[in-house]
């Protein structure tokens, strides 16, 4: 992989205590957590180049997958073109995967693969800009 | 008798800040503990309601100045030229949210705004006569490795003369006064087992000038531990540093733009129990600036490498800036 700026002052990206199952209908089906920004300052989620989840090792589709901020919860695809929202570094986001049948009880891995630019860095000619890795893969574990 | 005033940027908190150890009050505390008499603010790390200042945060504000007896003097804006994900931002749109950062500036009640040099020299024109509204004084920040004399911080001083308009200027970091190696880069090179003597060999090829390819070839044929990079990019990219030679002319550099800057950003990375910088001569920089009469925020910048938390340095420092500046 090509270099990408790490800033991990807050060295728990994703609170792993957050994760846990999601209910629809009363029944678990699906899954989240919550998340900080890896760096010094906030992004607008428009900084965001890349958002994925993946639940031991399985990768989820994005549609099924949301990002909640500022008390709005958006598909992946519409960060691209949220400029005017506003990710401040200390608010955790949450994200949401829905997920048939939930996850069962023990330990899983989660991974989330989440890159960004940093939109005052540029590193080249045009369009070019600090790749920040805001990402991480931890261990987690499910109670019920 | 000095004009320099004191002041704390509390992204020198920011490790503490991000771990939820300290929330604002507590930067504020602690930059007022420190010494500070005034502090500057980075925008898109501290203010909540981003890019507007909410009623209610501007109450904090407030109440904070009462309690520990300092505000906001300085607000540090970014310019996020490439915040859109398929194109970079035009002039008109980076003149359109520097004004929307002039507006929480001015709200804040800070008299001085930084801006990067994202902002083009021409949107930067454009930017006086609404900094003139707002009573806010614009300075382009020239960090590491730009120098004053650098041809693009050029760009801007032809503009600030050209224009003479006393909105316009520059808050110089001095990052770029550099003249020895980042120290906690240096340490944490030695923890991942770099050898010390690759370390020197690195540092004397950054001081021969030769080119950062040639100095990775040579000291990775001295069999230096690929663990070295980090610290060989940083020699060469945000924290090089110059040869001890080159201090005089790089302080004429600052003392040529001086007139010209609303305030300076001192910049610190590692300071021991005596309290001196061990990268920047701070003993040779300050004088400078009251035998020049600058009349500003001198404002504590720690940048934490280290990730150790920035309460300790920021005190060191102040204690090593009143020391040189002879204050108290």
């Amino acid at each position: 992989m090509a270099f990408a700026m790490r800033m991990k002052l807050n060295p728990e990206i994703i609170k792993k205590d957050s994760f846990k199952n999601l209910y629809i209908n009363g029944e678990k089906n699906g899954f989240e957590f919550k998340v900080q920004l890896a760096y010094y300052r906030g992004h607008y989620l428009s900084d965001i180049d890349l958002l994925e989840v993946y639940l031991d090792g399985e990768k989820m589709p994005q549609e099924a997958v949301t990002f909640e901020i500022n008390g709005k919860e958006l598909p992946v695809y519409k960060l691209t073109y949220a400029v005017t929202e506003f990710w401040s570094q200390v608010e955790q986001a949450k994200i949401r995967v829905i997920k048939k049948g939930g996850v069962e009880k023990g330990e899983h891995e989660l991974e989330l693969k989440l890159m960004m630019r940093v939109p005052y860095m540029q590193i080249g000619p045009d369009h070019n800009f600090m790749p920040l890795d805001s990402g991480e893969k931890v261990t987690v574990n499910v109670a019920e | 008798m000095s004009n320099v005033k004191l002041g704390a940027t509390l992204f020198c908190y920011g490790t503490e800040y991000a771990r939820y150890e300290y929330d604002f009050e507590e930067c504020v505390k602690q930059a007022a503990l420190a010494g500070a008499s005034g502090y500057e603010i980075v925008a898109t790390q501290m203010i909540p309601s981003y890019p507007n200042v909410s009623d209610e945060f501007l109450g904090k504000v407030h109440a904070l100045k009462e309690k520990y007896g300092i505000g906001p003097v300085s607000y540090a804006a970014n310019n996020d030229k490439g915040m859109r994900n398929d194109r970079n931002l035009t002039d008109d749109e980076m003149l359109a949210d520097a004004i929307i950062d002039l507006k929480a500036a001015n709200k804040l009640g800070c008299k001085v705004m930084r801006v990067q040099y994202m902002m083009s020299p021409e949107a930067f024109e454009r930017l006086a006569p609404y900094a003139e509204l707002f009573d806010v004084r614009c300075g382009i920040e020239i960090h590491n490795p730009e120098t004053p004399g650098s041809p693009c911080m050029q760009k801007y001083l032809e503009v600030i003369k050209r224009t003479g308009s006393r909105y316009l200027g520059f808050v110089p970091d001095f990052g770029f006064l550099a003249i020895h190696p980042n120290r906690p880069q240096w340490l944490k090179a030695l923890e991942a087992g770099v050898k010390e003597e690759h370390l020197e060999l690195a540092a004397r090829l950054r001081r021969e000038g030769v080119s950062q390819e040639e100095a990775t070839r040579k000291v990775m044929e001295a069999g230096a531990s690929p663990a070295i990079m980090t610290a060989l990019a940083g020699m060469f990219g945000f924290v090089q540093f110059h040869d001890e030679k080159d201090l005089p002319e790089l302080l004429q550099e600052l003392k040529d733009i001086l007139p010209y800057s609303f305030e300076c950003h001192g910049k610190f990375h590692y300071l021991d129990e005596d309290c001196h910088e061990a990268s920047i001569p701070y003993e040779e920089i300050l004088p400078l600036l009251v035998e020049e009469g600058f009349d500003g925020y001198l404002i504590c910048e720690y940048e934490d490498e280290l990730y150790c938390g920035g309460t300790e340095f920021t005190k060191r420092q102040m204690i090593l800036e009143k020391k040189v500046l002879g204050i108290q």
